[in-house]
């Protein structure tokens, strides 16, 4: 059952059609929440967060847009949301990619024990101290979407966002290859 | 300009994600947000209707001129405090689905704007309209009990609106510097919005 299926039926299948979502862009989702909260247990309070929102919002697709980038747009805002409402604090600390790409970069937290190796746990601290719009694009990126779809989401035109993914990306890549230098 | 090939991609998807829930835990987190919104109407509405019925009683009943102005001007400002917190108090739900992320952005910027207004000003809009029918009970404690019942009931009046102006305004602080760091992100993004794709 498609989301289209689901929501031209409602009565119908919303169930099958959440659940197939909840399958299919679920590791996603949770990547999403990874990239706004470092702690394992407020990661698990934005993924709720976002698939209530999928829930909620299933009788409003129209199946204009592709259903990743659906799910993706409302799992972004949602995140965003999150960051701005409770974590206002960090939202003033977050770095550009200019700081990122002239290495002022974050020390390693030590409390971000989510991820076992330690070049995964800095790619995400990395892109969790970005500012949520810069963010948003290395993460649809991540996730594999082009820049037409990234526009999409973010709001920005493809050429934009195909110039931030390419500065973003070698920043994230020069930070990673000097780890020692910031902590 | 796909990630799927990308070195930086493939360990982004290494780590390990937080378990997903249910369909079952998201229908009932769904419905429990309903049933909290219908809960925060339903105490809004009795504190209300608490306060009408307790200064009606006292409009009709008192035989003191000034404390009988003083319920009725209460009563208005009631009224008008149950107005303005249905017109702005509430916040406006976040469109997820329907907008992209820098609109996103822009409405939750409004939002805490709107908020940080509200908390700044408390003095004027929420506490302000009771401020005359108040001013009539202290002159009637006044008539009624002599000048140190005034005093008192007048000190403790003022303890609590200071507490209260003081704590909405700390709150104000706290938004405006997420406010700050909002429009300092947006001064310095690069990238020129294009219009709002479909959902």
């Amino acid at each position: 059952v498609t989301l289209v299926e689901a929501v031209l039926v409602p009565e119908r299948s919303v169930d099958e059609a959440f659940e197939r979502i909840r399958a299919l862009h679920g590791p996603a989702i949770g990547r999403v929440a990874r990239g706004y909260e470092a702690d394992a247990e407020r990661q698990r309070d934005v993924v709720q967060e976002i698939f209530v929102a999928i829930w909620r919002s299933l009788p409003s697709f129209e199946g204009r847009s592709s259903e990743r980038t659906w799910v993706l747009r409302i799992a972004h805002n949602v995140a965003v949301s999150h960051v701005v409402k409770s974590a206002r604090d960090r939202l003033a600390k977050c770095i550009s990619v200019e700081d990122l790409e002239e290495g002022r970069v974050p020390a390693l937290d030590p409390r971000s024990s989510v991820e076992a190796r330690d070049e995964v746990r800095r790619l995400a601290e990395l892109v969790r101290a970005l500012r949520p719009a810069d963010r948003q694009v290395i993460l649809l990126h991540l996730e594999g979407l082009g820049a037409t779809e990234i526009g999409e989401v973010a709001g920005i035109t493809p050429e934009n966002a195909a110039v931030k993914v390419h500065r973003i990306k070698s920043a994230l890549r020069a930070a990673l290859s000097t780890k020692e230098g910031a902590r | 300009m796909s990630a799927h090939d990308d070195d930086l991609g493939a360990l982004w998807r290494e780590a390990e994600t937080s378990p997903l829930p249910s369909t079952d835990e998201i229908r009932t987190k769904s419905d429990a947000f309903a049933r909290r919104i219908a809960r925060r109407n339903l105490r809004e509405y009795v504190a209300s209707a608490l306060v009408v019925v307790a200064f009606s009683r006292m409009l009709v009943r008192s035989h003191d001129v000034l404390e009988r102005v003083g319920a009725a001007l209460i009563l208005v400002a009631t009224a008008y405090i149950v107005l303005r917190i249905r017109r702005d108090g509430r916040a406006a739900p976040a469109p997820v689905t329907a907008t992209t992320t820098a609109e996103h952005l822009a409405h939750l910027r409004r939002e805490l704007a709107r908020q940080r207004d509200l908390l700044r000003d408390v003095a004027l809009w929420y506490i302000g309209p009771f401020v005359p029918g108040f001013a009539l009970f202290v002159a009637a404690s006044a008539q009624r009990g002599g000048p140190v019942t005034a005093l008192v009931t007048l000190v403790g009046f003022t303890v609590v609106v200071a507490g209260v102006v003081w704590l909405n305004r700390r709150g104000a602080r706290k938004l405006d510097v997420a406010i700050g760091a909002l429009d300092d992100q947006e001064s310095q993004a690069t990238v020129t919005p294009s219009p709002p794709s479909p959902g």
